[in-house]
């Protein structure tokens, strides 16, 4: 294959991975702070933490290469959970790769970044706690992970955590348009914003279901985002809110019955349910209150769910319940 | 200085007057360290030193060592080879030829030296009854003092060295036993600030005191979080006031948040047009608030994205301000239910990994901002409390840790060491004291401490809250006895007494 037939297919995710650390969205108190750590090294542990597609490993990446430069190649040893990282790997395979002599500026440091370092066992980061301690003159870590609480407590106490947050509409709005435009895409406002709401403030998510429009309708429009992300659609949870507002309960029900039949998991229905009743603007007869019992409702019957009630007769109560907390209202 | 190295290791102390650890401590540590090398001791001794991640255990051992003139030879399973330069798999067999072999001095001449184990085996981890059997053969024979320097305050149990080193063991084995507490808030602020003033570029006071409220008795995080926010040529000027820490890396914002919830400002019809120049005037100028309900100025969902603060913290810390916001008893009663609500969603365990944390986040802050249309405002600059009950937790751990000291019953320290905690149980155990305390006035609560509680109630009340003299019973002791005779039978009697009263109820 051709690098240039390569370069086309590539996921957009990885053909637009920001390169430099100022070109990250989101999160600038922190990816500030990593900046300047970049220009003077000497950069401590870190654990980068939160939920996914939000650009912990594109930080680290960029950090690393920003403070190592061209030694990048020799000087960066990256793990994730794809890697054998068992207690042997961490004592010889780090371990040998923390004790190679890479010639690199004063205040810089060989970096081995572990990602998604929460999958790594009890017993293999009990391992790492040594060798970060023996060889922090010449090497240094950077974990990522979703939660830190499944990193061990004296791994923590080696490293300054760094918590990131998710991304906010806008922020997204803003690469997945730079990107957009790069790939000279067909697309219109419905569209962009059918792409927000299912991504949830993951990058990842969001450029995925971009290209994986593109691909198969060419046009970015609400209809076909959510063809292709198959989410129950928010429009018709609208109306279906529509009615329970109206106390029509039986319009209401057949609804949700239909995003049943067609093989919506409950789950699904309510994760979606809970992010239209949110942020979606509903009719004028929804107060907040009414939005407020909407949610509890949802939220009670999404904890039954959880536990392992999912059947149709859940939602069909949940329906009765959003129509009676309007009867009340 | 070579700006090479972690501040952890750089600014570690060398000296005994620069460790920031309790003297009683240090001295515990000291002392050990004596009693190792007297004369008069036929085995050499074991210490089992054990607290939190970064409290000083090894840090202290190491310069006190130092300031003996004594050797401490540490025990890296990772270099020890084979006999064919392969890495050996790091197992008991390892562990114990270190221990029982006898170590040459790498300085030279006779100086003692002392064993130090900072890690054990993974073995040792899954097969806790084998190690128990294997160290206590080993300890026998050895031949220099060993100290096991390992972190026991850890959350999974696996790893937990005490799942090893258990009480039955430790007896048997004759092991000394240390235990250093999380590094307390003054010390802290001390070693913080002396590692900054040997940085470049100092931190100013109020970075160290977030630093230090981040760090949660944890020295070596506290280093971190101070590098991590130290690099650069003028740390203070170039990031303004913010701080990079831990879990709260925009404090600022989570305090704005919180006022947005409790305040929920909505849209003043009667207010001026905003623009960016009138919003001073806006406030010396105090426009009527309107009187019918009219839009929130911010969305909730918008609130709560801003922020990073997780659904439990959000509910505690909008729990414990409510009060002062909320416009009437029923109104808070509303509230309240749907913090229990709150409180039921995000706290049942088995469900919290796939339930999505931010419906009691949405619940809690739309309740709030709705019940509070209307209510009281603090007239001057309101202070956000701090979640009491994290304190109360704080101080609970505390106790516990104290009182898991004791020695175990039947050790002739007993009597004397629990006297102090007699109070405390007869206190818990009287129904009637639970009463009073439960039926306190108001402005009696848990940050005030328990002596101070005690001293209130007790002023209050003609009834005793922590004295002996129930009416009732000053009239059953009526009869002339010794006085010291008739408070031990108080004392025995308190119990059983009010027992009988809650039957007579029934």
């Amino acid at each position: 294959m051709s690098k240039h037939l390569k370069h086309e297919l590539a996921p957009w995710v990885e053909k637009y991975r920001p390169q430099v650390l100022s070109d990250i969205v989101g999160n600038e108190n922190m990816v500030s702070r990593l900046e300047v750590i970049a220009k003077e090294g000497n950069v401590p542990n870190i654990i980068l933490s939160g939920p996914p597609g939000i650009g912990k490993t594109t930080s680290v990446w960029a950090l690393a290469r920003e403070l190592l430069g061209d030694k990048v190649k020799e000087a960066v040893l990256e793990l994730n959970a794809s890697d054998e990282r068992g207690i042997d790997v961490v004592r010889n395979r780090i371990k040998t790769f923390a004790q190679t002599k890479v010639t690199l500026p004063e205040g810089r440091h060989k970096i081995i970044i572990l990602d998604e370092a929460d999958s790594m066992t009890d017993g293999a980061q009990q391992a790492l706690r040594r060798t970060m301690e023996l060889y922090s003159k010449t090497t240094r870590f950077a974990l990522a992970c979703n939660q830190s609480e499944k990193i061990i407590e004296p791994i923590q106490s080696r490293c300054a955590l760094l918590r990131y947050t998710k991304l906010s509409p806008v922020e997204l709005l803003y690469r997945v348009k730079e990107v957009a435009k790069a790939e000279s895409v067909n697309y219109d406002d419905g569209g962009l914003e059918a792409i927000l709401f299912t991504a949830q403030g993951d990058m990842r998510q969001a450029l995925n279901n971009l290209q994986a429009t593109v691909n198969a309708y060419e046009r970015v429009n609400k209809e076909n985002v959510l063809k292709v992300c198959d989410e129950p659609h928010p429009d018709l949870m609208i109306k279906m809110l529509l009615y329970c507002t109206e106390k029509k309960f039986f319009e209401a029900a057949k609804i949700i019955h239909e995003f049943h039949r067609l093989g919506f998991s409950s789950d699904d229905i309510l994760s979606t349910l809970f992010r239209v009743v949110k942020t979606v603007e509903l009719s004028k007869n929804v107060s907040e209150q009414l939005r407020m019992q909407y949610i509890k409702e949802i939220g009670v019957c999404h904890m039954r769910v959880v536990q392992g009630l999912t059947s149709k007769l859940q939602l069909s109560r949940l329906v009765a319940d959003l129509c009676r907390v309007s009867v009340d209202a | 200085m070579n700006d090479n190295d972690l501040l952890t290791n750089e600014t570690a102390p060398k000296r005994r007057d620069e460790l920031q650890i309790h003297n009683k401590k240090l001295g515990e540590v000291s002392n050990w360290l004596k009693s190792a090398f007297s004369e008069d001791h036929s085995a050499p001794g074991v210490l089992y030193l054990t607290g939190p991640t970064g409290s000083g255990k090894s840090t202290s051992v190491e310069v006190l060592c130092k300031e003996k003139n004594i050797e401490l030879i540490d025990y890296t399973p990772e270099l020890l080879h084979d006999d064919f330069l392969e890495y050996e798999k790091h197992d008991f067999s390892q562990l114990i030829r270190f221990l029982i072999r006898r170590h040459a001095s790498l300085m030279g001449g006779s100086k003692k030296q002392i064993l130090f184990v900072t890690e054990l085996p993974d073995q040792s981890y899954q097969d806790a009854e084998r190690f128990r059997e294997e160290m206590y053969e080993a300890l026998h024979r050895i031949r220099h003092p060993v100290i096991f320097c390992l972190t026991n305050d850890i959350a999974c149990w696996n790893l937990n060295p005490d799942k090893l080193f258990t009480r039955e063991f430790i007896r048997k084995a004759d092991i000394s036993t240390i235990t250093f507490n999380p590094v307390a808030d003054t010390f802290m602020k001390k070693a913080l600030i002396r590692a900054s003033n040997l940085l470049p570029s100092p931190l100013s006071d109020t970075k160290l005191n977030i630093i230090k409220e981040e760090a949660r008795g944890d020295l070596r995080t506290a280093m971190n979080m101070l590098q991590m926010n130290s690099v650069g040529l003028n740390a203070n000027r170039r990031t303004g006031m913010k701080v990079i820490c831990a879990s709260k890396a925009n404090k600022e914002e989570a305090f704005h948040m919180l006022g947005r919830i409790l305040y929920a400002k909505r849209v003043n019809p009667n207010a001026p047009k905003l623009t960016r120049f009138s919003q001073k005037r806006r406030s010396s100028v105090p426009i009527p608030e309107p009187t019918e309900r009219t839009d929130l100025e911010n969305d909730p969902s918008d609130i709560i994205t801003m922020s990073s603060m997780s659904s439990g913290k959000l509910v505690d810390f909008l729990f414990e301000n409510e009060p002062v916001f909320c416009p009437s008893i029923s109104n808070y009663r509303r509230v309240v239910d749907m913090f229990s609500l709150c409180d039921v969603l995000a706290g049942d365990w088995n469900t919290a990994r796939s339930f999505p944390d931010e419906y009691a986040a949405q619940i809690a802050t739309r309740s709030v901002m709705w019940n509070n249309f209307q209510g009281s405002r603090p007239k001057t600059m309101f202070c956000i409390a701090r979640p009491t009950e994290k304190d109360l937790e704080k101080q609970m751990t505390a106790t516990r840790n104290e009182i898991r000291r004791l020695p175990m019953i039947g050790n002739k320290h007993f009597s004397s060491l629990d006297a102090p905690y007699r109070g405390i149980i007869e206190n818990i155990t009287d129904p009637q004291r639970i009463e009073l305390f439960l039926g306190r006035p108001m402005e009696i609560g848990w940050k005030l401490g328990k002596d101070r509680i005690e001293e209130l109630i007790d002023g209050r009340h003609y009834i005793a809250y922590k004295g002996r003299k129930h009416p009732r019973k000053a009239r059953k002791n009526a009869t002339p006895l010794v006085v010291k005779q008739a408070e031990e039978e108080d004392e025995t009697y308190t119990i059983e007494d009010s027992s009988d009263d809650s039957f007579d109820e029934f």
